[in-house]
């Protein structure tokens, strides 16, 4: 494939030695001869110095010709512009990195729409929800990137005094959008029907449109454990966005942010979190505020020392889980050694978002769950698979496949039996280890496909 | 502030290293710091390190390994640094073989210097010229001039 990368920068270089690595061509446009030249001495690049944001220059690139195009300037507004004329140019597929939330959220206008761009991604976006997944429960990283906190799925017991105990499915009264998806009994695990009757300690893959999906649970699971709490270090905007996706899901989070005004600022957006004024890794802080009994501690400052050693230091005083975000660092893993529970670092989400962006094959496996004996699949259908047509419920899956989320024009939602699947939806398909052959003919009609 | 030339020193490097297999490369570092009498029980420290290598590997991605472990036969914290002569095998993260292997070993208490100095590691291979330059080192020296030059220009953040 032939991708042209404007910026050299974090997401751009890690994203360009991804590619070339994988054995792609890449182009990389920047103004900077300095990091060019860097790039060029360290991967297996073609590079350009010019403006991306100028049509000479991208023609020069031979835009027209590449199959994608990744802008992925510091700026925001550059970026969008570099992806705009790019598509006038002719590539085939674009993706466009903004920090803004306004650009990302499309808050007052749907710059995606607006400016033809195929993707738009925000590697902190990216990253607090990457965050929120891990700290919720593990089928809910299996979604992440698929649904965009649009849709939500969990692996959890049945408790014994839930209201869907030994009932048959079809008696349980569900709302619209909300599906068991999986059963895990024992060893043995199945896709259920309308006649399966739960039994308590089953393990259920629920999934369920977001608006729904906690109203739905309450009746396979009963809460007994309390609220979690969070500490989070650093109220910016990855601050910002990690609280929103734990809103509602019994934690209690403070957030401490040593900037006055920007204390007060996020105090006035997140009413529902504690904010404060202070540095948890001071000891007194520490103290005052009991955090050595918090469940979990995130470091989200812009320093990415700051954040390690702040995570170390929790951790060492009795935190249970630290997190923390860096943005430099090559080696990850390292963190694990030190002490850090969960390394985060944007650039490389933001790259693993486009490798997913990139990928076409029709079948792609996104998760294993329940000790392996679950996968779940990403099915992009091609324009006469048989699936498309009918309404779900004369849709023949056969037993071993279910179908969880549908994604159309970047909607994604959980299909209830009167849903139709239209040409070019992708589906997000759970069902047992070892039937991939089966569910690629059933997509595919008669005809196998290559993954 | 810790300072990687304050534990680094040119007789704990050895370029090219002798052994071309993973543990024999971890053993080789720790007689090297045996030689040069910066720890007093090799034995002693082979069994944490090599422990503490099977817990998780310290084939940390991009061609660098950290072995490390934590032992009284350490008086502080000490570094060895090696460069083998192929790219060896050390069931990385990454599955990329290793191209440079720094060990670290410390007293159990010296915790804070042992995370400062693997924090410093990791910024000064962060960097894509630095790494180049260390995994095509042609000798003790040259390694020891990229620390140092790493070490002068601080001021940049960790990790």
């Amino acid at each position: 494939m032939n991708i042209v990368i404007c910026g050299a920068g974090e997401v751009g270089s890690h994203a360009a030695d991804t590619f070339a690595t994988a054995g792609h061509d890449v182009t990389l446009i920047d103004q900077d001869a300095e990091r060019l030249s860097v790039a060029m001495d360290t991967m297996d690049v073609g590079t350009l110095q010019g403006n991306c944001a100028q049509a000479d220059v991208l023609t020069e690139a031979q835009v027209g010709a590449a199959d994608l195009l990744i802008a992925a300037t510091n700026l925001d507004e550059i970026n969008i512009l570099t992806v705009s004329i790019a598509k006038a140019l002719g590539v085939k597929k674009t993706i466009a990195r903004v920090h803004r939330g306004t650009y990302f959220e499309g808050r007052g206008l749907d710059y995606r729409k607006h400016y033809d761009i195929d993707q738009l991604i925000c590697p902190e976006y990216s990253t607090a929800t990457a965050i929120a997944r891990t700290l919720r429960n593990p089928a809910a990283l299996a979604i992440e990137h698929f649904a965009r906190g649009r849709v939500e799925m969990q692996s959890f017991p049945v408790t014994k005094n839930a209201a869907a105990c030994d009932k048959p499915l079809s008696q349980i009264k569900l709302p619209r959008g909300v599906r068991v998806a999986a059963i895990t009994r024992g060893d043995y695990v199945f896709i259920p029907d309308a006649k399966t009757v739960l039994q308590a300690d089953d393990r259920i893959i629920l999934v369920g449109n977001s608006d729904v999906f906690y109203e739905a649970r309450k009746q396979f699971h009963r809460d007994e454990i309390g609220k979690r709490t969070i500490a989070i270090m650093g109220g910016g905007i990855m601050a910002i966005w990690l609280c929103r996706a734990l809103r509602d899901r019994n934690w209690s989070i403070r957030v401490f942010e040593t900037d006055r005004k920007q204390a007060e600022e996020i105090a006035e957006r997140l009413d529902w979190v504690t904010v404060i004024q202070a540095d948890p890794t001071d000891r007194n802080v520490f103290q005052e505020e009991n955090l050595a009994l918090a469940d979990v501690f995130v470091a989200l400052l812009d320093d990415d020392e700051a954040n390690i050693i702040g995570c170390v230091l929790a951790k060492s005083l009795g935190v249970l889980e630290v997190v923390a975000v860096v943005q430099k660092s090559n080696f990850l893993d390292l963190l694990y050694h030190i002490g850090v529970d969960r390394p985060f670092s944007p650039r490389m989400v933001a790259v693993k978002e486009i490798e997913g962006v990139l990928d076409d094959s029709p079948l792609r496996l996104m998760a294993s769950l329940a000790e392996g004996y679950v996968d779940v699949y990403r099915v992009k259908l091609g324009a006469d698979s048989p699936l498309i047509g009918p309404p779900l419920r004369d849709v023949k899956l056969g037993a071993n496949w279910v179908i969880a989320a549908i994604r159309r024009d970047g909607l994604v939602w959980v299909p209830a039996a009167d849903d139709v699947i239209e040409p070019h939806d992708t589906l997000l398909v759970i069902g047992k280890h070892g039937s991939e052959k089966s569910l690629q003919k059933i997509v595919q009609g008669k005809q196998l496909v290559k993954n | 502030m810790l300072n990687l030339l304050d534990i680094l020193s040119l007789k704990s490097i050895k370029v090219p290293l002798a052994s071309t297999e993973k543990k024999a490369v971890v053993y080789e570092l720790i007689d090297l710091l045996a030689e040069a009498k910066l720890i007093s029980d090799a034995e002693k420290i082979k069994t944490v390190v090599w422990e503490r290598e099977q817990q998780r590997t310290t084939g940390i991605g991009e061609g660098l390994a950290i072995p490390h472990g934590k032992s009284p036969a350490a008086s502080g914290l000490v570094m060895a640094i090696g460069r083998p002569t192929e790219p060896i095998d050390f069931d990385a993260i990454d599955k990329r073989p290793v191209r440079l292997v720094v060990l670290l070993v410390s007293p159990p208490e010296k915790t804070a210097d042992h995370i400062q100095a693997l924090g410093r590691i990791s910024r000064m291979m962060s960097d894509p010229k630095t790494r180049l330059a260390a995994y095509n080192a042609e000798s003790a020296e040259e390694l020891y001039k990229l620390f140092e030059q790493a070490e002068q220009s601080t001021g940049a953040p960790m990790a």
